[in-house]
């Protein structure tokens, strides 16, 4: 995907794939080694989910963005009536989707009779993590016995070792967004899927923690006359079509929803951002902790620029979601360009 | 069943006690925050940092005499290393 691009503009981050500056070139050419341009030290996220899980009390506190992402993710398999032999759930976290699954009656218009829990669609569901004590940090809860599920821990999270066409559905939920070649992960999984199988993820993007990210910005520079990267550069809901598309995905469903989250102060925010093991990785980030006088302009700054009229912090969380399906026989195509029969201008006017 | 308060927790909560301090910071950044600079705001920044230096003297002490009472709500750890 990326070798493309020309070095002078080899992207900075997942949104410049999209920048108007960058020209393209015509012509396919294969660039000597170090292609992936690496975003985030993935040894880092690794040590942070870890280091959240060894607290699993913290951690179940602050599964609420997680378990809530994941329910909506869920939800979307209610449109698909199909039985899912083999289901792979990648970036599982801790489990937020078996979790989701298994929840009584997941439909969530009261007009439609109660439905048994969306687990009993599938066979078998593979949760794929890089952290073992994530992973394994719900293993006792009654939930695990409700639906057949094996852990499975990654090794390396840019590389699956499962085997081609051999998932019914790859399901993810909250973790694309640490992934630095996320072009090449996307290719994997459909090559992971079987013909004419789903791909259901979600994924934080675009304007995530902007309040966060601008006071921070505005301490610092106030502070200390510079700026160091403290929020990750996500991707835009515009990339995200293109890279689905340029993974094979077909019939693509791209969608934003903004998960606002009060907090009392920017502390409280912070440390449920880590308990969730989702603490700063960008690389090339200051190294250490963020100055006290930093933190202190921080939350004075944050307060005046974005706080609530009641005293609390909004911190908005937005959520890209994403639909693809493997290519596959007797699948849906768009016709061919011209051979549209019927003016849309003429049914229009009826109206 | 809380371990010990973090050397953060007692950081937020004497923040918290400089609330208008902090606004009139606050209000000088965002009063032209297209233009912030080092030491735009230092006048209003070395107020609020008085303000915090005094309420956590002020927690130190009670803490050393009274036994140590948990925050209401509780800010354990926004930058432990590798944090944000």
């Amino acid at each position: 995907m990326r070798l493309n691009l020309p070095r002078v503009c080899r992207p900075q981050s997942l949104r410049s794939l999209a920048a108007p500056l960058c020209t393209r070139r015509t012509y396919a050419f294969q660039a000597s080694g170090g292609t992936v341009f690496k975003v985030f030290n993935s040894r880092t996220k690794w040590l942070q989910k870890e280091r959240a899980a060894a607290n699993p009390e913290l951690s179940r506190q602050s599964d609420y963005l997680k378990d809530e992402v994941a329910m909506r993710v869920c939800e979307r398999l209610l449109d698909i009536k199909r039985q899912f032999p083999r289901v792979l759930d990648l970036g599982a976290n801790s489990c937020n989707i078996a979790r989701a699954l298994t929840r009584e009656n997941p439909d969530p218009d009261p007009s439609n009779p109660v439905s048994p829990p969306l687990a009993t669609k599938i066979n078998e569901l593979v949760a794929a993590e890089s952290s073992a004590s994530l992973l394994y940090r719900d293993a006792d809860l009654p939930f695990n016995s409700q639906l057949n599920m094996t852990r499975h821990v990654l090794t390396d999270d840019e590389s699956l070792p499962f085997e081609p066409s051999s998932f019914d559905m790859v399901l993810s939920s909250l973790s694309l967004h640490w992934i630095n070649d996320l072009p090449g992960v996307l290719s994997q999984i459909n090559s992971v899927l079987k013909p004419d199988s789903p791909f259901i993820g979600a994924m934080l993007g675009g304007d995530t923690l902007f309040e966060l990210r601008t006071s921070l910005q505005l301490a610092e520079q106030e502070r200390r006359g510079g700026i160091s990267p403290h929020v990750s550069p996500l991707a835009d809901v515009r990339d995200v079509g293109g890279l689905l598309q340029r993974a094979g995905f077909q019939m693509l469903t791209v969608d934003v929803e903004d998960i606002v989250v009060d907090y009392p102060d920017t502390f409280a925010l912070m440390q449920d951002l880590q308990a969730m093991g989702e603490g700063n990785a960008v690389l090339g980030r200051e190294m250490g902790a963020i100055r006290r006088d930093v933190l202190l302009a921080n939350e004075a700054i944050y307060r005046a620029l974005h706080g609530n009229e009641d005293g609390t912090l909004p911190a908005t969380f937005r959520i890209i979601h994403m639909i693809g399906w493997k290519e596959g026989a007797n699948q849906p195509k768009p016709l061919k360009r011209g051979s549209g029969e019927v003016n849309l201008k003429d049914i229009l006017e009826q109206k | 069943m809380q371990p010990k308060t973090r050397p953060i927790q007692r950081f937020a909560q004497a923040v918290s006690k400089c609330s208008a301090e902090a606004a009139v910071y606050g209000q000088c950044i965002v009063a032209d925050y297209n233009s912030v600079h080092k030491d735009k705001c230092a006048k209003e920044f070395l107020k609020l940092k008085d303000c915090y230096l005094v309420r956590n003297r002020a927690l130190i002490t009670s803490h050393s005499t009274i036994s140590v009472d948990t925050p209401s709500h509780s800010s354990k750890q926004a930058m432990a290393k590798g944090g944000r």
